[in-house]
Order: C-alpha cells, then structure tokens, then sequence
C-alpha cells in the first residue's frame, strides 16, 4: 500500500531543497529574465518584430512555453541527476532511506517535488506574459492558449524529462555521464530529429503545430493528444521502472511488482498510442493515394457539363446535409450511360433522383457513378437531385498537391500551424470547391491531367440553414429569413460562376455600397484592431471612395477588364487556411469570386499589422515634424490594399524583395520561387474566374494566359529579381529547362512542383513575349482584352484560341505553341559591339544605339530590349524605349535604336534561354564623342557565324572552357567524400554561388554577373585573396608559333565597384592617400618560349573588359597563363584570357566592319 | 528486545570478505561494537539498518528474520552513520522536521514539541534556525544523535559518533549515549575508541577482519586480560627494546628513564610488576593476541 503521507513530505522537502539550490535559482532566475525580455521585444513597438510573431491570441504563450520548454528540459536533467549524485554523496540521505518507506514512495515522493517546482516555474512563466500580453501589447487575448499549451507542451516533456533523468540516473553511476546524455538528446530534438518522421520524436513539442485559433481552437487536436499522450507515458514508463534499479533494499515484493507492472502498461500504452498516432499519418497518405488512383481509372471518361445548381444546405453541428438539384447537358459527342461526378468522400449520398425516379448510384470514395434511366445523349439535358450529409473529410483536398508539399510544416517563426482546408464545426463552417461540399461532374481539378481543370460556368442558388447566432456568406447578396432558432441565407450570383464557397461563423460585419459595387468586411468579433488605428479617417465611405475603388480602377486599367461582380468581400478565416499554388491556375484557394480570405488577424499578409502609421507618426513627432494622421493612416491602408489585393503596383527595392522571398518561404514552408505575394489578390475575378483555358492538348495554357495577364499588374518587378546570392528563380528554373521540354517536366512525377511551377512561369512569359513579338504589342495586347471580355463566363476552347489569334494575323497558334510546349531545346544569345553615341540628324541630337545580338542555337528565340534612363530616386528607371525582338535560331542580328533622351543602360531579357545573368544590363559607362553620322534604325540580319562576333585569329578561354583548370581542386576532403557518398549528394555542376565582396569565398567558388565575360553564362570565379600559393590556370593550344597579345576579362559590376570604392575611400581615408591607389594587383604567369614570365598588373589602370597583360613569343603547341591569389584588395576574380596573334589585329578590325555594311 | 546475528558474511564483488560468519546476540541496552578501522563494523551496521544485504546468514530481530520485515526494522530503528553529514540547505529544525515525519510523527503540533523537546536534549535548541551547513562537528553530531531518537526507536545504530571531536564534546556524546543507554532499547555503538564504551555498556563485542573475537561483557574481557597487563620501569635503552618486544600501552617518563606498562603473557623483566588490567588493556591483549599490531606505540584516541 502506497503512503500517499510519505509521498508528499519526501516531495516537500525535495522541492524546498530545488528552491534552496542555487543552481536552480540562477538557472531559472535567468530563464526568467530572458523570457521576459522576448515578450517584451515582441510587444515593444520600437523594436521592429515582424507582426507575425504577436498577432494572433495564441503566440505570446505559444512562444513563451515553448522557448520555455527547452530550457526546462536542460534543467530538469540537471536537477534529477543532480540529485541523484546528491543521494550517493551524502550520509543524511542514509538517514532518509533508512527510514521506513517504499523505494516507490521515495521516487514518487521525489519526483513529485520537482514536478511541483516546475510547476511553480511554469505559472511564473505563464503571468509574466499573461502580465506583459493582457496589459501592455495590442495582441489580441485568450485564456484557453495558456491552459492547454501548459497541458500540452510543458507538462508532457517536464513527465517525459524526470522520467528519463530518473532512469538513466538509476542505471548510470556518473552524473555527468547522464547530465551529458540528455543534453545530447535534446539537442538533438530540437535540430534534428525533432521536425523529421512526422514529429514522432519531438519530445519538446517544438514542431507540433499547435497555433491557437480564435475561430477553431486548435482545429483536429486528436493527433496532439496521441503523441503528447505518448510522451507522458512513455516518462512514467521510465519512471516507475526506476525504482527497480535503485540501489536500496527494497522493503516490499509488491511495490516492486506494482511498478514493475506499471511500467510494463505505460510502455504497452506508447507502443499502442506510438503506433496509433504514425499509422494515422500513414493512413492519411495511403488514402490520399488511393483517391488518386481511383481518379486515375477515369481519365478518359467524359461526364455532363452543369449548367445551374439549386443547393439546400443544413448546418447541424459537427455536420452538414444538403440537396443539391442540378441541370446537366451532355456536351461531349458520344452517349453517357453513366454520369461521373465527384463529391467529397466523407459526405455520403443517400439518393439520387431523376425527377421522381431514383435512380441507380454508386459512391466510391469521392466518385459517384450515376446511372440514368436511359442514356443521355449528346447535347441532352437531365436534372438531378442528390442528397447527402455527413462530414468534411480534409485528406481529399488538394490530391494533386505532393506529398512534400502537402505535408510541409506550416511555419511562422517558431509557431507550427495546424494545416486545415476546410472546417465543419457547431460554430464556423468553411467550405471551399477544393473540399467538393457540392457535386461536380467529372474527375476533381489536376487529376486527369496534372496542369489541368475542366470547370463549367454554372448558375448557382444555394439555401444555407444555420443556427440564428451565425452568419453566412457566400457569392452573392443573400436574402435572409428567420425561423424559430435558424436562419435561412439564400445566395443567388447574378452571373455564371465556376465555383462557390461557403463560410459560416460569428462575424462582425462592416459594409457599403458605392458605385452599384459592396463591399464588404467580415470580421470576427473581438477582431477589428484595425478600427483603432484608422481613428483618424472616420468616414467610411471615403475611406472606401478614396482607397479602394481607385486602386480597383487602377486594376481594371492595367488588365483592360471590368471588375464584374456587384460584390466584393473580404473574409477573416482561421490561420490554419491554407492553400498551394497549382499549376492550372495563378488563382489560390484563398481567392473566390467575390470572395478574398484573409487569414485570421491579416497575420501573414504583408503590412497586415497596419500599425505602420502610429511608428511613422511617432518618429515624425519625434522630430517635430506636423503630422496629418489621417494621410498616414490612408496610406497605411493604401499599402496594405495594394499589396495584397491589387498585385503589387508599388515599386519595391531588391532588399526587400529578398527579405520578402526568404520570409514567404520559410513562413509558409512553400518554396515558390518567382512570386511576391499572390495569394489574395483580386486578379482571378477578372480573369480565372471569367474564362479558363481547356486544352486537353497544351494543359498549361491557361496558366500562361493568366500569368500573362498577371504580368501587366506586376511587370515593374522582373528586373530587380536579380540578385548577388547566386542564381535569381528565373535562372534556375532556366537551368531546369535546359535539354528538356516543358511538356516532359510537366508530366515528371520525379519534379517537385515547384520547380515546375517555376519553369511554367518563365515559358509563360516567354510564350506572351513570343506572340507580343509576332503581333505587336499593342496589337495583341487590345486584342487579347476584348476576346476575353467576349469569353465571359466561360471556358476557352483550343478552336476559341486559335480562331483568335488567326484574326490578329496569318500564324498558327498550333506552330507557335507546340514547339515553345514540347521544344526540348532554349535559345542562348550571344551579345557584341554595344555602342551608344550621339548622332546630328536634321537639325537635332540624338542618340544611337547600336549592337549585335546573335542567336547561335538551332531554335528560334525571343528578347525584350530596354533602353532605360537613369534610375530614378526611389524608383525603377523608367524605361525610354522597349520592344520584344524575335531572333531566330543560328542568325545574327545587328539593331539601331535612335532615341531622343540619351539612355543610360540598356537590358536585354532573355526569357527562357540558356544566359545566365537572365536578364543583361549593359550600362553606357562613357559617352563618346558627337558624330555626324546618319543614324541606323532598325535591324539587320545574316546567317550567324562565330566570326560575327569573334575573330578568328582570337583564341578566348572562359573559366567554364576545358582549359581552364584550377590546381589542387579535384581534390576532395576523405570526409567530404564520405559524408557525400552518406547521404548521398550529387554533385550539380551548375551550381553558382552568390558573390560577395566583403566576405569572398576562402576556396575558387564560380559567381555569375552581368559584367562578367561568359558567351550564355557569364560567370568568374572569386576566391579571397591570399599568399599566392592558390592559382588558376587557363591552357590554351598554339598553333601557329609567333608574338601574341595576351589580355584578361576585368570586370566589376556596379554594386561591386560602389561597395569596393566605399571600403577604398575609407582606407584612403584612413592612411591619408589617395583611393585609387587601392584597387589592387594581378599577378600573372605567362609560359612563354624560354620559360616562365611573371606580370604584375596595376588594376587601377585596367578597365571594365579586356586589358592587355602583354605581348609575348609563344611557341606552338601547350601554353599557358596563371593568375595567383595575391592581392591586397580582398579578393581576386579569374574570369577569362584572350591570345590574339599579333599583326591580324588590323585585318580583324577590318573583317567585323564589313559585316553588315555590305548589305 | 533481541536482535540475534546468526553466521552472517558479506562478501563483496571484489571476493573480499568484509564479514565472515558473524554470530552474535544482542539485548537491549548498550551494545558495544569495538575494532579497529577496516574490521567490518560499518558493513555490520548497514546490514543492520537494512541499507546493505548480506551475502549469506542472517539477523533476527525479535525473532523476524531482517530480509523479511524490512518496513517494520526501518520503522524501530534509528541511524546516526560514520561521517555524518546533513542537507546544507536545510535548517536544524526542518532536517528533524522531515526526518521526524519519514518517521512517521504525522501530527505537526506533537511533531514540532518533539523536535524542541530533543534539541533541548542534546542541547541545540538555540541553534534551530540554523543552516546545518553552518553547525560545527559536535553539533553536526548532537544533532545525528537527535535525528535517531526523532521516531521513538528500539533500536538505535551508531556508528562511529566521536571520530575527530575535541575532547569535551566526546565526553558531552558519551554521557548523551549514557542517559538514553537506561531506555529499554538496543543502543549499537561501533567505535574503534575504547574509551566510547568503557563506561556505559552492558555488553561488548570484538570484531576484526570480519570476525568476532570477544562477545562479552566488558568485565569478561577485561577478566581475560588478568596477568597478562605489566607495568616496567627502565632505562632509555631497555625500553627501547621492550617496545620492540611487546606491545606497550603507554609510556610514561621518569626519573630512571620510563616507567611502561605493556601486555604479555609473561615476563621475565626486573621490576616488572603485574597490574589489574582495564578495558584498554584488554583490547590491546585481545587485538594482540590476534596478531593485530596498530597497538604497539601509542594511541592517542584511548
């Protein structure tokens, strides 16, 4: 019999000894202090946290807990083996355990005082940021957060920790053995093994998505509980089989035999609930196979098109039961004796009618086999009804989505939220296409054909029944009527839409109609911390007349089409909302008609917080500055409309681009690589949601078209994508699409989506640029607009596109988009003889530009050529001249340009093809002297040939030629090979690395830059400089024996040269000298006929492109030139070496003019 | 009140024997358990307290075999072991505190009275809201004595309780042991200072390297001695040789050179005198006998 006395004053006195220790107190003293420094950062306005770390009720405890958590675990494992050494050591614990009690009730006794002083360390944790959340920060509050992430993330892990302490303790003599083996295991937790195999092993709860909704809770807690179950257990397994190891004389058979049992239940327990919780997930994955397997067996089978839904929908708790009637028409050619419709599975169908007759189904998992009283043949009608109810079953959402993808951690900061794609609870339903609440004909978007949705345009009335306290909201205006304790909302669009949603919940709503257009706002209540901050702009409709239509309007000019709805909401949803982007379709999950849901708080969206005005006005006040609040506030709100509703029209800088691609990727674990926000904004209102483009032929066209027309929204941005760190989205995807057609990517289970996604991306805007090119751009940019105004409400048919574009000109749609789909061949474009001067013509200056620009490859390509001015003050520079510029496959082109303004760079993007930089940038550096010339426009074109554009005579080695070599680099660590071979690392040989100057590589690393000598890539290698033992090595085959010129490629681009010349001006600054002394030297070996000749060049008198190192007598045969990592300017770039034969100097100048002057 | 040892050893991992077949009857009142360092009193003891099981044998108390009652042995008996030491962190009044309510003392009023009431005993009681860790060696001890008696034992082990106390304070412990020796209780003292013992217990037993060689009362092992206890007077030179010869008790100088008083069987010496041996003498005889040699010289714990 347990002596529950005992127990309590073994743990009594072990607890004051832990609160007497001074380990303890300085340990958790500190812990203390430093949570709550964190909180206060957080709710600190002047310390610039990203919103997403306090906007949600959930995240001041969620974080506190869990940076909690780890250390309590390391003190845990401190104390208990602590302890235990404490017990060996000293006599008075002989006193102690010569008493008169079980080992059971000492361990209980023992591990209950600590248990309770963690306890007391937890409710300290816990009010010091109730204090801190409740009284001084604007997020908003909840009670039941602190509650149960104190259930389930503290106390677990602190009964898991002593438990294991205790058992190592009693088998393990040396405290510091044990000590040093649950830190290991932590650490190990919590960097590695933490996150991985669906969170099993995540003892500390660090990655279990646990984000507190103010709407769900948190939403499907059932997984949860199993693991943290499992952890409970498995430390009380740990613990009762302690006592048996302990080193004292055990004074009774059956406690011994009481806890040995114990332990063996709790380990069957963890095995049970170990198994239960990875079998779940498993389970999970397996039957998401499964649906799209079955979806697979009906690839080929043709269905009806819906033309109306009437849809009767009930909400009763955790369900829903509705009655759906729809008309069909069999638009397919042939008779269909089954109609194949797709439901959610966890939704069971109780009957299907036709009329009164019911007729013959079959429900396998989502697809449901109707079969008619008689066949229905083409171009038929039938009328249906069904009936069903049941739940939501999630796991049929997004089966097109992979596994990676789909189960990818969802991730703001240290916060894991629960992924949800729909909810049906007592008090907020949200139903979305993607989780089919409604019969859809056919196969489920992306599953016949994975670039591929077939929706039909449909008239939709739904009739929602929900209890009176909630509100409805779908498409349309809803008419409402009151019975008893429901209401019913009935919603009829006034146009054919492809879709509808349903969300229910308790919602605040604020709303106004301008224009015949409403906008509404759905908030849920306790949620509007957006109205105190707008204090100061206190009419709404102003708010609204002022911000929001203007920015629609704007919309509608850049796309050239109506905003076509009477209604425009926006809908707070639970955080868990999420959604992928799909290879069919710009448009995201979290955008339908009418409809934009915000996540729950604007948490993620970009300048969500709005808070942005008061900082501004308080560093302005801070300066004296008169401030008009209501300015600030609209522009507050302007930029958050803006960014999230509009696309992006506002210029952002690079930086921020960066930070905003680094933040969207970890934030929400997608790796999407070419996008800026996209998830909310209104563009699929004008475009997807209007008409889609179906071809069973070319799947991913919709997706270009719309990409296309997403471009005209977001076109500022393409340039500043390029970026130091290595290779921008476009070029790795470029990479990708090297050697292999879009067709084949598209169709490669092996590819991550993303990658795709990338690919579909770039091919998109090379096809529009392609017919832009072909039909000119203002021509085909009016042209494209009507058409789509004129295929409102419904789909686009490979015979609508191609009529369409035969109208604009004789050119086949087929040709065109056949080559640039299945094509497994990219262009490359070689660039030469850039020049920009001033020109007289009649009485005026102008300006020329001139280059040549050749297309070397087999297959045609496509550029867009800039002339820009120069950058202006917190813009993009403007551009002064731009076209798209077709130069087919092995021609060489040469162009005149003549301007008014003279410009000060040129940017030739190069869409898909094989250049890297992608997009080139060639500043006009010096402007040369006034000519009288008359000035070229226009272009000129010859087959290509290499000498166009390199001379014969000239022997040019890249550092991506076979002869270039760097000594010592084939080299590989035995370590680096064994952990390569380990974990299995291929070895990418394009792989660039970003280049920074102010911290170079210690090793030859290869960087890309525009300014760098490449013929597709440009690229150099940059190594630190360093004694000159490092060298590289360019080889070059002489043929002829004689005198050569030898010269290197110097090049440094704009923001390497501001970067270095401001670190010169301070070292000049520093020694007193003068700046330009500083830019460093190159030292050079050249092989030459007797020998070896060393050649120090003085950088400061070399230029961007080729400088002579010297003329030398070569004799035929091997040679070759090194260059030595000595430098006194930090680092040293080997790019390329050119030998040129002297005296064909003169004859090659000569040969290049007549190219093109002959014609 | 009888604790009864029957053959008992203990054997360690390392094959040493630190008891070997052990057999020894104990009463109530004090038992005294004397032997050199090493001898095996500490493992008798632990195997005593229920902290150490033996190898083979076994202890009856009351005629309930140890191994058996171990709840109820913990219960009746009292600890105080070698080298005690006490929770730095806890007052003097909580260590008794938490000691009294292992052993079982549940209500707190009595519980307190009786934590005053022992440290007025043994003379602490003005030290109560004192750090243990700040007590001094006699105090440390005083208290141990206190913690032992905290539950009301039958029993009482003490092992070794005046290793390294100034003389005062090992003559206050003696008493202390002397006052509660009138208790109807066992009092196992094991101690390698004679003197501990001399003058309060009933009964005595030798042990050495594992084994008991006396068990006794102190007047029969002093009886065992008679005739074999010398007193010599001589010069530099012949007391140097009789130290050699046999073991000396102690030396005293005078006028002549030394006047010694040593163990013997017999002894054919000028001058030398037989005197009544004491409880001292008879340890030396005993340990002598065994071919136990530390005596030879003096002890300065005697």
């Amino acid at each position: 019999m347990i002596n529950f006395y005992f127990i309590g004053r073994i743990a009594f006195y072990e607890a004051r000894l832990l609160l007497r220790s001074w380990g303890f107190r300085i340990f958790s003293g500190l812990v203390l202090i430093i949570l709550a420094l964190v909180n206060i950062a957080i709710v600190l306005r002047s310390v610039s946290t990203p919103y997403y770390i306090s906007s949600l009720s959930g995240s001041l405890p969620l974080n506190s807990l869990k940076l909690f958590n780890i250390f309590q675990g390391i003190i845990v494992a401190l104390m208990a083996t602590e302890f235990f050494k404490r017990d060996r050591k000293h006599d008075s614990v002989q006193v102690v355990l010569a008493s008169s009690f079980s080992n059971v009730e000492y361990f209980l006794g023992k591990a209950l005082g600590i248990f309770s002083v963690f306890l007391l360390l937890n409710m300290l944790v816990l009010s010091i940021t109730f204090v801190i959340h409740f009284f001084f920060s604007s997020t908003i509050f909840a009670l039941q957060p602190y509650l149960l992430y104190t259930l389930l993330i503290s106390l677990p892990t602190l009964i898991f920790m002593i438990g294991l302490s205790f058992f190592l303790s009693s088998l393990l003599r040396s405290q510091a053995v044990v000590f040093f083996i649950l830190l290991a295991y932590s650490f190990l937790v919590i960097v590695f093994i933490g996150a991985p195999f669906i969170g099993l092993f995540d003892s500390y709860a660090f990655y279990l998505p646990l984000m507190w909704s103010d709407f769900i809770g948190l939403g499907n807690i059932h997984s949860i509980l199993l693991i943290r179950l499992f952890y409970v257990l498995l430390g009380l397994s740990f613990f009762f089989v302690s006592p048996l190891l302990f080193k004292r004389l055990r004074q009774s058979a059956l406690s011994n035999t009481v806890t040995g049992s114990l332990s063996m239940v709790c380990l069957v327990l963890v095995v049970i609930l170990g198994f239960s919780y990875t079998n779940g997930k498993y389970a999970d994955r397996k039957y998401r196979h499964q649906l799209k397997e079955s979806s697979q067996g009906f690839r080929e089978t043709q269905s009806t098109t819906i033309l109306s839904y009437d849809i009767q929908l009930e909400h009763t708790g955790k369900k829903i039961s509705a009655t759906a009637q729809l008309d069909m028409v069999n638009e397919s050619p042939t008779a269909l004796d089954t109609i194949l419709m797709t439901l959610n599975p966890g939704l069971k169908v109780e009957s299907v009618t036709q009329g009164s007759r019911p007729l013959n189904f079959r429900q396998d998992n989502h697809l449901l086999h109707v079969t008619p009283t008689e066949p229905i043949q083409s171009e038929d009608s039938i009328g249906l009804t069904i009936s069903y109810s049941g739940k939501i079953d999630e796991r049929y959402c997004f089966l097109d989505i992979e596994k990676e993808r789909y189960e990818s951690r969802y991730r703001l900061w240290i916060y894991d939220i629960p992924k949800h794609y729909a909810f049906v609870t007592s008090d907020f339903v949200h139903l979305t296409p993607e989780c089919g609440w409604y019969p859809i004909s056919g196969l489920p978007p992306g599953a016949a054909y994975p670039a591929m949705a077939t929706p039909s345009y449909s008239k939709y009335t739904l009739t929602v029944t929900t209890p009176k306290s909630l509100t409805a909201i779908s498409q349309g205006k809803p008419e409402t009527r009151t019975q008893g304790d429901t209401i019913q909302h009935t919603f009829k669009p006034e146009v054919l839409l492809p879709k509808i949603s349903l969300t229910i919940g308790s919602y605040q709503v604020h709303e106004i109609t301008i224009d015949n257009l409403t906008y509404s706002l759905y908030v849920r209540p306790g949620h509007d911390y957006f109205t105190p901050l707008m204090d100061h702009i206190q009419d709404n409709d102003i708010l609204t007349e002022q911000l929001i239509r203007p920015s629609l309007d704007q919309l509608e000019v850049f796309l050239g089409v109506y905003y076509p709805y009477k209604r425009l909401s926006l809908v707070e949803v639970p955080i868990n909302i999420i959604s992928y982007h799909r290879l069919w379709t710009v448009a995201h999950e979290t955008v339908q008609p009418q409809l934009t849901f915000i996540p729950e708080m604007a948490t993620i969206n970009t300048y969500g917080q709005l808070r942005f005005p008061l900082d501004q006005e308080r560093a302005l006040r801070s300066r004296q500055v008169p401030v008009a609040l209501s300015g600030i506030q609209r522009g507050a709100l302007w930029r958050f409309i803006n960014w999230n509703l509009m696309g992006n029209t506002d210029y952002i800088d690079p930086a921020t681009v960066k930070t905003i691609d680094r933040m969207r990727r970890n934030k929400i674990g997608f790796n999407f690589k070419a996008d800026i926000e996209t998830q909310f904004d209104l563009l699929p209102n004008f475009v997807s949601f209007n008409s889609q483009v179906v071809s069973t032929r070319w799947p991913v066209l919709n997706f270009a078209l719309e990409s296309y027309m997403r471009k005209r929204v977001a076109a500022p941005l393409v340039m500043y994508r390029q970026t130091e760190s290595g290779l921008s989205p476009e070029e790795e995807s470029n990479l990708d699409l090297k050697d292999r057609s879009l067709a084949a990517m598209i169709t490669d289970p092996d590819l991550e989506t993303a990658v795709v996604h990338g690919a579909l991306q770039a091919k998109a805007q090379t096809l529009l640029a392609l017919i832009e090119a072909k039909y000119g751009e203002e021509n085909f940019n009016g042209k494209i607009t009507s058409f789509l105004t004129r295929q409102k409400h419904s789909i686009i048919t490979e015979q609508d596109l191609t009529d369409f574009l035969f109208s604009l000109g004789d050119i086949s749609l087929r040709e065109i988009v056949d080559e640039w789909y299945t094509g497994s061949q990219i262009p490359g474009y070689i660039m030469g003889d850039v020049e920009s001067y001033d020109v007289i013509e009649g009485e005026r200056k102008r300006t020329q530009v001139k280059f040549l620009i050749a297309n070397p490859t087999s297959v045609d390509g496509i550029t867009k050529i800039k002339l820009r001015d120069r950058p202006q003050r917190g813009g993009p520079p403007p551009d002064i001249y731009s076209r798209a510029l077709l130069i087919p496959a092995k021609t060489t082109i040469q162009v005149g340009f003549v301007t008014d303004q003279p410009p000060a760079s040129m940017t030739v993007e190069t869409f898909v093809s094989q250049n890297i930089p992608v997009s080139i940038d060639m500043p006009f550096y010096e402007r040369r002297v006034l000519r009288e010339e008359n000035p070229f426009r226009g272009e000129i074109s010859k087959p290509y040939e290499r000498s166009d554009l390199f001379p014969e005579d000239e022997i040019i080695v890249d550092n991506s030629d076979p002869g270039f070599e760097i000594p010592g680099m084939a080299k590989q660590h035995w370590l680096s090979r064994i952990l390569q071979n380990l974990f299995n690392v291929k070895e990418d040989s394009t792989v660039f690395t970003g280049m920074n100057l102010l911290d170079p590589p210690a090793f030859w690393t290869q960087s890309t830059n525009q300014d760098f000598y490449g013929e597709f890539v440009r690229s150099a290698y940059l190594k630190k400089s360093g004694e000159g033992k490092d060298r590289v090595v360019w080889n070059v085959e002489i043929k002829e024996t004689g005198d050569y010129d030898i010269s290197f490629y110097h090049s440094i681009s704009r923001r390497m040269r501001q970067g270095v010349r401001a670190r010169q001006q301070q070292a000049a600054d520093r020694s007193g000298g003068s700046s330009s002394q500083r830019r460093g030297k190159k030292f050079f070996s050249v092989s030459v006929r007797n020998g070896t000749e060393e050649v120090e060049i003085d950088l400061s008198e070399t230029g961007q492109g080729w400088n002579l190192i010297g003329s030398f007598q070569l004799d035929a045969g091997p040679n070759k030139i090194e260059l030595s990592d000595k430098n006194d300017d930090g680092y040293v770039l080997a790019d390329a070496v050119k030998w040129v034969k002297r005296d064909a100097g003169k004859r090659r100048v000569a040969a290049r003019k007549h190219i093109f002057e002959d014609k | 009140m009888q604790i009864s040892i029957r053959k008992l050893s203990k054997r360690y991992s390392g094959g040493k024997y630190a008891l070997r077949e052990v057999d020894l009857e104990i009463g109530s009142g004090m038992f005294g358990l004397l032997g050199p360092n090493g001898a095996g009193k500490t493992t008798l003891m632990r195997i005593l307290v229920t902290m150490l099981e033996p190898s083979s044998g076994e202890v009856l108390v009351d005629g309930h075999a140890l191994h058996k009652y171990r709840k109820q042995v913990r219960q009746m008996t009292g600890y105080l072991p070698q080298d005690f030491s006490i929770f730095s962190k806890l007052k003097v009044w909580e260590f008794l505190d938490y000691v009294a309510s292992l052993n079982g003392v549940r209500a707190k009023r009595a519980r307190l009275a009786k934590i005053d009431q022992l440290l007025e005993d043994v003379g602490l009681f003005d030290v109560r809201d004192r750090r243990s860790s700040k007590l001094s060696g006699g105090m440390k001890r005083r208290l141990g004595i206190a913690q032992t008696l905290i539950g009301d034992p039958r029993i009482m082990i003490v092992d070794e309780p005046t290793t390294g106390l100034d003389p005062e304070e090992r003559v206050r412990f003696r008493n202390l042991l002397a006052d509660l020796s009138v208790k109807d209780m066992i009092i196992l003292l094991s101690t390698h200072i004679v003197g501990d013992i001399s003058s309060t217990c009933a009964n005595v037993a030798l042990l050495n390297a594992g084994k008991i060689v006396f068990d006794g009362s102190p007047d029969e092992l002093i009886s065992a001695a008679k005739g074999k206890v010398w007193k010599v007077s001589a010069g530099v030179e012949e007391s140097d040789r009789l130290k050699e010869k046999y073991p000396v008790i102690s030396t005293v100088p005078s006028d002549n050179g030394y006047e010694l008083r040593l163990v013997a069987d017999d002894i054919s010496v000028k001058g030398a005198v037989p005197v009544d041996p004491n409880l001292e003498d008879a340890y030396i005889f005993f340990m002598k006998s065994l071919g136990y040699d530390e005596p030879k010289g003096n002890n300065s714990d005697l």
